[in-house]
């Protein structure tokens, strides 16, 4: 009776243990976290050629690396505790395409004279996907550094016809990939507990443009470009 | 044995000295500095077309100062000449436009400010600065070719949002309306002495960024009384062009008809720089000469 007892206690276990096991599968296969650090651009009229792209990688730097879950990461309600990490690898390029981000008229002169413009500011590469992903998979994948930034030096000025008001905004150019990607959710001892399946977008800046217009006073801005 | 080791040991020496020779080596200011040299100057290939009509001319020349301070350099500077000396333009004012820096140098723009006193062509290639103790120094700025025209007709047109700098030369674009009562027969681009830049391409559309615009050789397009367009042309092989020349300046006429009357129309100034990168500041250091 009491063997009884303790066997029914070791089958409930076991059960539970494998409905949350289903569970903790279907959870990471079925639920997308979102994931960007930064803003989508829009498909526009580029600039052609290379430019200048920051952030290449070289072959030797290329690697999906492993990404510790850090115990703030709340994974479908599941405590972290049960994933150790998690690697992210890019499955497929599924096209690319070139696009900007306008970053809208930034100062304006006049009436005549000239009007300046002296920047320095930063651009970034950046991704976005609808899975927990990590940078390094995705910049394995793309063959950029999608977290990498740098600081652009201008400084600019522009004769304003007399009379009117002169304003000057600027663009920032990115050659863009979409791609497919999964990653793997990994227990402390590196066994697979999950995988989720998305997609997403990188972009890797490769020139700025800057563009002028007047307008008939000094609180009315040109139309935007774009 | 002993042979076969120091055959090994060669092998290994002669291979780390390959190695070392075959890296590429980062660019550090201390070795680029020659001579006590703090000031460095971008040279350019450069057109600028004016009407004798419109508003002062500019020229604007980035720069790397290797100073500590403002006034080791930019603060005691008093005068500006654009050499050789020339009697069709005069200058009338500079400012000097702060740009980034590193712990190293600061990238400034010598921005100059030229009225244009009669119609003709000048070569401009060289700075001299005049300090507030009399002294002078005098740079190289590379090629730029001033034209000054008074047979613009420019109340015809008008334009609109354009393009003024790019980080590489790859086109020239620019929104025009016509606000004449006649129909505007658009020709091209006109400018001379740009090694190698020839636009013969371009697209036109009646957005700013229209994507979908298809790219046509370049033909003539009649603009209709207040019909405004974007026009956008592109050069032939601008790798090759931005590979050999870093620092470009553009500002061109635009050739139109009228009732088959040849006109031209001053443009806008495009810039087309570099992002100074370390390969840029290299570039920038190699490339500087003093004028003499």
């Amino acid at each position: 009776m009491k063997g009884d007892i303790i066997l029914s206690k070791e089958r409930r276990h076991k059960s539970l243990i494998i409905v949350m096991s289903i569970l903790l599968v279907f959870a990471f296969n079925l639920t997308a976290f979102a994931q960007t650090n930064c803003e989508e651009p829009i498909k526009g009229n580029p600039p052609p050629g290379e430019g200048n792209p920051i952030g290449t990688l070289n072959p030797f730097e290329v690697s999906s690396q492993m990404v510790p879950v850090s115990p703030d990461l709340v994974i479908s309600g599941i405590s972290p505790k049960a994933i150790a990490y998690y690697i992210t690898w890019v499955d497929s390029i599924t096209s690319t395409w070139d696009g900007f981000n306008w970053r809208g008229w930034k100062v304006s002169g006049g009436p005549g004279g000239t009007v300046s413009l002296s920047n320095s500011y930063t651009v970034s590469n950046g991704y976005s996907a609808n899975i927990t992903v990590a940078d390094s998979g995705i910049s394995a994948g793309v063959g950029f550094n999608v977290t990498y930034s740098t600081t652009m030096q201008a400084s600019y000025s522009h004769v304003v016809n007399s009379g009117r008001y002169g304003w000057i905004g600027y663009d920032d150019w990115y050659h863009c990939k979409n791609y497919t990607c999964h990653t793997t959710f990994y227990d402390p001892w590196g066994i697979p507990q999950g995988t989720s399946y998305g997609n997403g977008y990188a972009k890797q800046w490769y020139m700025f443009g800057y563009q002028y217009g007047e307008s008939s006073s000094y609180n009315i801005q040109p139309p935007d470009p774009h | 044995m002993r042979k076969k080791r120091e055959l090994i040991i060669a092998t290994l020496l002669l291979t780390i000295l390959i190695l070392q020779s075959g890296c590429s080596k980062k660019y550090e200011p201390d070795t680029a500095l020659n001579n006590s040299k703090k000031e460095f100057f971008t040279q350019w290939e450069s057109y600028a077309g004016y009407s004798l009509d419109e508003e002062s001319g500019d020229i604007q020349v980035p720069f790397l100062d290797f100073n500590q301070e403002y006034n080791d350099f930019c603060g005691i500077i008093k005068s500006v000449e654009l050499l050789p000396v020339n009697d069709l333009i005069r200058i009338r004012s500079f400012n000097i436009l702060q740009g980034g820096e590193n712990q190293d140098y600061k990238i400034r723009t010598l921005s100059i400010q030229f009225d244009k006193l009669k119609p003709g062509k000048v070569n401009i290639n060289g700075l001299r600065l005049v300090f507030q103790d009399n002294s002078t120094k005098s740079w190289y700025i590379g090629n730029w070719l001033i034209d000054i025209r008074n047979d613009c007709e420019e109340k015809n047109l008008e334009l609109g949002l354009r393009e003024i700098q790019l980080s590489e030369l790859y086109r020239y674009k620019f929104t025009l309306k016509n606000v004449s009562d006649q129909d505007a027969v658009v020709k091209g681009l006109v400018f001379d002495s740009l090694k190698d830049v020839d636009f013969t391409k371009f697209k036109i559309s009646d957005t700013y960024d229209n994507m979908n615009a298809e790219m046509h050789d370049i033909s003539d397009y009649t603009l209709q009384p207040d019909e405004e367009k974007v026009f956008d042309y592109y050069v032939e092989k601008p790798e090759k062009l931005n590979e050999e020349t870093r620092f470009w300046y553009i500002k061109p006429f635009l050739k139109y008809t009228q009732n088959n009357k040849e006109r031209l129309f001053p443009l806008d100034s495009t810039i087309y720089s570099g992002i100074f990168t370390d390969e840029d500041i290299k570039y920038i250091i190699d490339n500087d000469r003093l004028y003499e």
